[in-house]
Protein backbone atom coordinates (compact mmCIF):
# COMPACT_ATOMS: atom_id res chain seq x y z
CA UNK A 1 0.00 0.00 0.00
CA UNK A 2 1.02 3.51 -0.92
CA UNK A 3 0.64 5.86 1.68
CA UNK A 4 0.58 9.88 -0.13
CA UNK A 5 0.57 11.48 2.83
CA UNK A 6 2.07 10.74 6.25
CA UNK A 7 -0.23 12.77 8.74
CA UNK A 8 2.17 13.13 12.61
CA UNK A 9 -0.17 13.61 15.75
CA UNK A 10 0.57 17.13 15.80
CA UNK A 11 -1.14 17.28 12.35
CA UNK A 12 -3.72 15.19 13.63
CA UNK A 13 -4.49 17.51 16.35
CA UNK A 14 -4.60 20.54 14.19
CA UNK A 15 -7.08 19.36 11.75
CA UNK A 16 -9.27 18.09 14.37
CA UNK A 17 -8.92 21.67 15.73
CA UNK A 18 -9.96 23.11 12.07
CA UNK A 19 -12.57 20.87 12.26
CA UNK A 20 -14.61 21.70 14.88
CA UNK A 21 -13.63 25.42 14.19
CA UNK A 22 -15.38 24.92 10.54
CA UNK A 23 -18.38 23.27 12.89
CA UNK A 24 -18.59 26.10 14.92
CA UNK A 25 -18.39 28.79 12.17
CA UNK A 26 -21.03 27.19 10.34
CA UNK A 27 -23.43 26.70 13.97
CA UNK A 28 -22.94 30.81 14.21
CA UNK A 29 -24.01 31.22 10.33
CA UNK A 30 -26.89 28.83 11.37
CA UNK A 31 -27.55 31.09 14.56
CA UNK A 32 -27.19 34.75 12.42
CA UNK A 33 -29.35 33.17 9.54
CA UNK A 34 -32.00 32.48 11.89
CA UNK A 35 -31.93 35.76 13.76
CA UNK A 36 -31.73 37.18 10.40
CA UNK A 37 -35.53 35.79 9.67
CA UNK A 38 -36.47 36.91 12.80
CA UNK A 39 -35.74 40.63 12.03
CA UNK A 40 -37.12 40.32 8.66
CA UNK A 41 -40.35 38.75 9.60
CA UNK A 42 -40.48 41.79 11.94
CA UNK A 43 -39.74 44.84 9.58
CA UNK A 44 -42.39 42.70 7.01
CA UNK A 45 -45.30 43.37 9.58
CA UNK A 46 -45.21 46.47 8.95
CA UNK A 47 -47.06 45.98 4.98
CA UNK A 48 -49.79 44.15 7.03
CA UNK A 49 -50.10 47.87 8.73
CA UNK A 50 -49.85 49.82 5.10
CA UNK A 51 -52.26 47.29 3.40
CA UNK A 52 -55.22 46.51 5.73
CA UNK A 53 -57.15 49.75 6.10
CA UNK A 54 -57.45 49.82 2.07
CA UNK A 55 -58.45 46.20 1.90
CA UNK A 56 -61.11 46.33 5.10
CA UNK A 57 -62.99 48.96 3.95
CA UNK A 58 -62.86 48.54 -0.05
CA UNK A 59 -61.36 51.02 -1.42
CA UNK A 60 -58.80 48.53 -3.24
CA UNK A 61 -60.48 45.19 -4.69
CA UNK A 62 -58.52 43.47 -6.76
CA UNK A 63 -54.91 41.78 -6.30
CA UNK A 64 -52.93 44.06 -9.20
CA UNK A 65 -53.80 47.25 -7.89
CA UNK A 66 -53.01 45.77 -3.79
CA UNK A 67 -49.23 45.34 -5.49
CA UNK A 68 -48.95 48.52 -6.79
CA UNK A 69 -50.26 50.16 -4.27
CA UNK A 70 -48.08 47.93 -1.74
CA UNK A 71 -44.85 48.94 -4.20
CA UNK A 72 -45.92 52.89 -3.81
CA UNK A 73 -46.23 52.65 -0.09
CA UNK A 74 -43.20 50.73 0.19
CA UNK A 75 -41.28 53.06 -1.50
CA UNK A 76 -42.22 56.21 1.21
CA UNK A 77 -41.77 54.00 4.22
CA UNK A 78 -38.16 52.94 2.91
CA UNK A 79 -37.38 56.56 1.58
CA UNK A 80 -38.64 58.00 5.47
CA UNK A 81 -36.31 55.39 7.01
CA UNK A 82 -33.35 55.59 5.03
CA UNK A 83 -32.52 59.23 4.33
CA UNK A 84 -30.93 59.50 7.87
CA UNK A 85 -27.98 56.45 7.01
CA UNK A 86 -27.79 58.43 3.13
CA UNK A 87 -27.21 61.67 5.12
CA UNK A 88 -24.50 60.25 6.98
CA UNK A 89 -23.02 58.22 4.08
CA UNK A 90 -23.44 61.63 1.55
CA UNK A 91 -21.84 63.50 4.63
CA UNK A 92 -18.49 61.64 4.74
CA UNK A 93 -18.44 61.71 0.86
CA UNK A 94 -18.48 64.78 0.87
CA UNK A 95 -15.65 65.52 3.50
CA UNK A 96 -13.28 63.50 1.81
CA UNK A 97 -14.28 64.75 -1.64
CA UNK A 98 -13.91 67.70 -0.60
CA UNK A 99 -10.53 67.12 1.28
CA UNK A 100 -8.88 65.30 -1.70
CA UNK A 101 -10.19 68.72 -3.97
CA UNK A 102 -7.98 71.26 -1.46
CA UNK A 103 -5.26 69.18 -1.05
CA UNK A 104 -5.14 67.80 -4.43
CA UNK A 105 -4.22 64.11 -3.66
CA UNK A 106 -7.00 61.84 -5.01
CA UNK A 107 -4.53 58.74 -3.78
CA UNK A 108 -6.03 59.32 -0.18
CA UNK A 109 -5.73 56.17 1.17
CA UNK A 110 -8.41 55.74 3.84
CA UNK A 111 -7.01 52.03 4.92
CA UNK A 112 -3.65 53.13 5.38
CA UNK A 113 -1.76 51.78 8.46
CA UNK A 114 1.46 54.94 8.64
CA UNK A 115 -0.05 58.30 8.15
CA UNK A 116 -3.64 58.71 6.51
CA UNK A 117 -5.21 55.85 7.32
CA UNK A 118 -7.98 54.63 10.04
CA UNK A 119 -5.99 50.85 10.38
CA UNK A 120 -3.19 53.82 12.30
CA UNK A 121 -5.74 53.28 15.16
CA UNK A 122 -5.26 49.24 15.18
CA UNK A 123 -2.59 46.91 15.93
CA UNK A 124 -1.28 45.64 12.10
CA UNK A 125 0.81 42.04 11.64
CA UNK A 126 2.42 40.72 8.79
CA UNK A 127 -0.02 37.70 8.12
CA UNK A 128 2.02 36.63 4.94
CA UNK A 129 4.23 34.72 6.65
CA UNK A 130 1.81 32.86 9.28
CA UNK A 131 1.36 29.51 7.45
CA UNK A 132 3.58 27.54 5.52
CA UNK A 133 3.50 23.85 4.21
CA UNK A 134 5.90 21.54 3.30
CA UNK A 135 7.13 18.07 3.18
CA UNK A 136 7.69 17.86 6.75
CA UNK A 137 4.16 19.36 7.71
CA UNK A 138 2.57 22.32 8.55
CA UNK A 139 4.38 25.20 10.22
CA UNK A 140 2.79 28.68 11.99
CA UNK A 141 4.59 31.37 13.09
CA UNK A 142 3.11 34.42 14.92
CA UNK A 143 3.01 37.26 12.52
CA UNK A 144 5.10 40.53 13.14
CA UNK A 145 3.91 43.55 14.48
CA UNK A 146 3.95 46.58 11.46
CA UNK A 147 1.92 49.05 13.20
CA UNK A 148 1.06 49.94 16.69
CA UNK A 149 -1.51 52.33 17.53
CA UNK A 150 -1.05 55.96 17.36
CA UNK A 151 -3.26 59.29 16.15
CA UNK A 152 -1.94 60.91 12.64
CA UNK A 153 -3.13 64.60 12.07
CA UNK A 154 -3.37 63.64 8.43
CA UNK A 155 -5.56 61.15 9.03
CA UNK A 156 -8.68 63.19 10.63
CA UNK A 157 -10.71 62.43 7.15
CA UNK A 158 -9.80 58.66 7.57
CA UNK A 159 -11.56 58.88 11.22
CA UNK A 160 -14.98 60.45 10.06
CA UNK A 161 -15.14 58.99 6.52
CA UNK A 162 -14.62 54.81 7.74
CA UNK A 163 -17.02 55.18 10.61
CA UNK A 164 -19.37 57.00 8.55
CA UNK A 165 -19.48 54.86 5.98
CA UNK A 166 -19.67 51.78 8.21
CA UNK A 167 -22.74 53.10 10.24
CA UNK A 168 -24.41 54.30 7.43
CA UNK A 169 -23.61 51.71 5.08
CA UNK A 170 -24.48 49.25 7.67
CA UNK A 171 -27.99 50.96 8.36
CA UNK A 172 -29.04 51.40 4.49
CA UNK A 173 -28.37 47.72 4.21
CA UNK A 174 -30.60 46.88 7.34
CA UNK A 175 -33.40 49.22 5.74
CA UNK A 176 -32.64 47.53 2.14
CA UNK A 177 -33.51 44.21 4.10
CA UNK A 178 -36.40 45.90 5.29
CA UNK A 179 -37.29 46.60 1.89
CA UNK A 180 -36.94 43.46 0.61
CA UNK A 181 -39.20 41.61 3.53
CA UNK A 182 -41.51 44.35 2.89
CA UNK A 183 -41.97 43.74 -0.68
CA UNK A 184 -42.09 40.02 -0.01
CA UNK A 185 -44.95 40.33 2.38
CA UNK A 186 -46.44 42.36 -0.21
CA UNK A 187 -46.59 39.95 -2.87
CA UNK A 188 -47.79 37.10 -0.51
CA UNK A 189 -50.76 39.54 0.98
CA UNK A 190 -51.72 40.57 -2.60
CA UNK A 191 -51.85 36.81 -3.77
CA UNK A 192 -53.78 36.02 -0.64
CA UNK A 193 -56.53 38.75 -0.13
CA UNK A 194 -58.60 38.22 -3.37
CA UNK A 195 -57.89 34.21 -2.96
CA UNK A 196 -61.51 32.11 -2.66
CA UNK A 197 -60.86 29.46 -0.66
CA UNK A 198 -62.56 26.07 -0.29
CA UNK A 199 -61.30 25.65 3.31
CA UNK A 200 -64.56 26.39 5.08
CA UNK A 201 -66.98 25.88 2.26
CA UNK A 202 -69.76 23.08 2.86
CA UNK A 203 -72.18 22.13 0.10
CA UNK A 204 -76.04 22.99 0.87
CA UNK A 205 -78.19 20.41 2.64
CA UNK A 206 -80.60 20.66 -0.16
CA UNK A 207 -79.26 21.32 -3.88
CA UNK A 208 -80.99 23.61 -6.15
CA UNK A 209 -81.04 21.33 -9.04
CA UNK A 210 -80.56 17.49 -7.26
CA UNK A 211 -79.07 14.65 -9.53
CA UNK B 1 -28.64 17.32 19.38
CA UNK B 2 -31.39 17.30 16.13
CA UNK B 3 -31.82 21.07 16.89
CA UNK B 4 -27.53 21.75 17.01
CA UNK B 5 -27.42 19.60 13.51
CA UNK B 6 -30.83 21.42 11.86
CA UNK B 7 -28.59 25.18 12.99
CA UNK B 8 -25.41 23.30 11.68
CA UNK B 9 -27.06 22.72 8.25
CA UNK B 10 -28.81 25.81 7.79
CA UNK B 11 -25.39 27.81 8.45
CA UNK B 12 -23.85 25.21 5.86
CA UNK B 13 -26.96 26.19 3.79
CA UNK B 14 -25.67 29.99 4.23
CA UNK B 15 -22.65 29.58 3.81
CA UNK B 16 -22.65 28.32 0.43
CA UNK B 17 -25.42 30.71 -0.43
CA UNK B 18 -24.00 33.81 0.12
CA UNK B 19 -22.34 34.77 -2.90
CA UNK B 20 -26.27 34.75 -4.13
CA UNK B 21 -27.61 36.54 -1.22
CA UNK B 22 -24.53 39.08 -1.32
CA UNK B 23 -25.74 39.59 -5.27
CA UNK B 24 -29.42 40.21 -4.15
CA UNK B 25 -28.72 42.76 -1.47
CA UNK B 26 -26.34 43.99 -4.10
CA UNK B 27 -28.78 44.41 -6.84
CA UNK B 28 -31.52 45.82 -4.12
CA UNK B 29 -29.11 47.97 -2.60
CA UNK B 30 -28.39 49.60 -6.02
CA UNK B 31 -32.36 49.57 -6.84
CA UNK B 32 -32.91 51.16 -3.67
CA UNK B 33 -30.27 53.91 -4.26
CA UNK B 34 -32.33 54.75 -7.65
CA UNK B 35 -35.67 54.70 -5.41
CA UNK B 36 -34.51 56.84 -2.72
CA UNK B 37 -32.93 59.31 -5.21
CA UNK B 38 -36.58 59.10 -7.12
CA UNK B 39 -37.95 59.82 -4.09
CA UNK B 40 -35.85 62.84 -2.85
CA UNK B 41 -36.22 64.65 -6.31
CA UNK B 42 -39.65 64.01 -5.81
CA UNK B 43 -40.33 65.35 -2.89
CA UNK B 44 -38.62 68.78 -3.50
CA UNK B 45 -40.59 68.88 -6.29
CA UNK B 46 -43.94 68.64 -4.59
CA UNK B 47 -42.58 70.97 -1.71
CA UNK B 48 -42.15 73.95 -3.70
CA UNK B 49 -45.70 72.74 -5.32
CA UNK B 50 -46.93 73.46 -1.97
CA UNK B 51 -48.28 69.97 -1.63
CA UNK B 52 -46.87 68.10 1.37
CA UNK B 53 -44.06 65.45 0.00
CA UNK B 54 -44.95 62.24 1.73
CA UNK B 55 -48.69 62.75 2.57
CA UNK B 56 -50.92 59.87 2.34
CA UNK B 57 -51.94 58.61 -0.94
CA UNK B 58 -55.17 58.93 -1.96
CA UNK B 59 -56.54 55.33 -1.11
CA UNK B 60 -55.49 56.17 2.12
CA UNK B 61 -57.53 59.35 2.27
CA UNK B 62 -60.40 57.52 1.02
CA UNK B 63 -59.95 54.66 3.39
CA UNK B 64 -59.65 57.25 6.22
CA UNK B 65 -62.81 58.88 5.32
CA UNK B 66 -64.72 55.33 5.10
CA UNK B 67 -63.60 54.23 8.45
CA UNK B 68 -64.41 58.22 10.03
CA UNK B 69 -67.84 57.23 8.40
CA UNK B 70 -67.96 54.43 10.38
CA UNK B 71 -66.70 55.80 13.72
CA UNK B 72 -68.99 58.27 13.44
CA UNK B 73 -72.35 55.88 12.50
CA UNK B 74 -70.92 54.43 15.52
CA UNK B 75 -71.12 56.87 17.70
CA UNK B 76 -74.48 57.93 16.41
CA UNK B 77 -76.31 54.91 16.84
CA UNK B 78 -76.97 54.01 20.15
CA UNK B 79 -77.95 58.21 20.44
CA UNK B 80 -80.25 58.02 17.65
CA UNK B 81 -81.69 54.49 19.86
CA UNK B 82 -82.30 56.25 23.20
CA UNK B 83 -83.81 59.44 21.39
CA UNK B 84 -86.22 57.26 19.70
CA UNK B 85 -86.77 55.46 22.52
CA UNK B 86 -87.46 58.39 24.28
CA UNK B 87 -89.75 59.86 22.11
CA UNK B 88 -91.31 56.41 21.38
CA UNK B 89 -92.21 56.53 24.93
CA UNK B 90 -93.01 59.87 25.18
CA UNK B 91 -95.73 59.62 22.75
CA UNK B 92 -97.23 56.41 24.27
CA UNK B 93 -97.21 58.36 27.65
CA UNK B 94 -98.66 61.22 25.86
CA UNK B 95 -101.48 58.60 24.58
CA UNK B 96 -102.00 57.31 27.84
CA UNK B 97 -102.03 60.55 29.30
CA UNK B 98 -105.12 61.65 26.91
CA UNK B 99 -107.14 58.52 26.84
CA UNK B 100 -107.14 58.45 30.79
CA UNK B 101 -107.86 62.30 30.30
CA UNK B 102 -110.85 61.44 27.97
CA UNK B 103 -111.84 59.02 30.08
CA UNK B 104 -112.28 61.10 33.07
CA UNK B 105 -114.11 63.72 30.93
CA UNK B 106 -116.50 61.21 29.78
CA UNK B 107 -117.36 59.97 33.29
CA UNK B 108 -117.30 63.38 35.05
CA UNK B 109 -119.88 64.90 31.67
CA UNK B 110 -122.17 61.35 32.62
CA UNK B 111 -122.18 62.26 36.21
CA UNK B 112 -123.14 65.78 35.51
CA UNK B 113 -125.92 65.07 32.80
CA UNK B 114 -127.12 62.28 35.72
CA UNK B 115 -126.99 64.73 38.05
CA UNK B 116 -129.18 67.34 36.02
CA UNK B 117 -131.24 64.82 35.70
CA UNK B 118 -131.92 64.20 39.11
CA UNK B 119 -131.89 67.94 40.13
CA UNK B 120 -135.09 68.07 37.19
CA UNK B 121 -136.66 65.31 38.59
CA UNK B 122 -136.51 67.11 41.94
CA UNK B 123 -137.66 70.29 40.86
CA UNK B 124 -140.61 68.26 38.71
CA UNK B 125 -141.33 66.64 41.50
CA UNK B 126 -141.62 70.09 43.52
CA UNK B 127 -143.09 71.26 41.07
CA UNK B 128 -145.82 68.84 41.65
CA UNK B 129 -146.02 69.09 45.06
CA UNK B 130 -147.13 72.49 44.49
Amino acid sequence: MVTLIKLTENDKRLIIVLLLLFILLFVIVGYIGVLVRKIMKFQASKADDMLHDVVETGVITSERKLMLFGIRKNWRVFFKHAWIPFLIMLTALTIYFLNCLFTKNWSYNVWDYEKTGFNTLFFVHDWSAFYRSSAEGFTITWPKLVSSPHLSGEAWVSYIFVPAMTVGGAWFAFEVQGYIARAYRIYILSKKAFRKTMENVTPPSSPINPE
Amino acid sequence: MLGFIKIFLQGLLYVVLLPLIILVLALYAAYCIIIFIYMAVRSVIVFFMGGTPLGDLPEDVEAKRILMEREQAKNQDPTQTLANAIAQSSIQIAQNMYSQQSANEATTAETSSDDKYENTIEEMDDGNSY
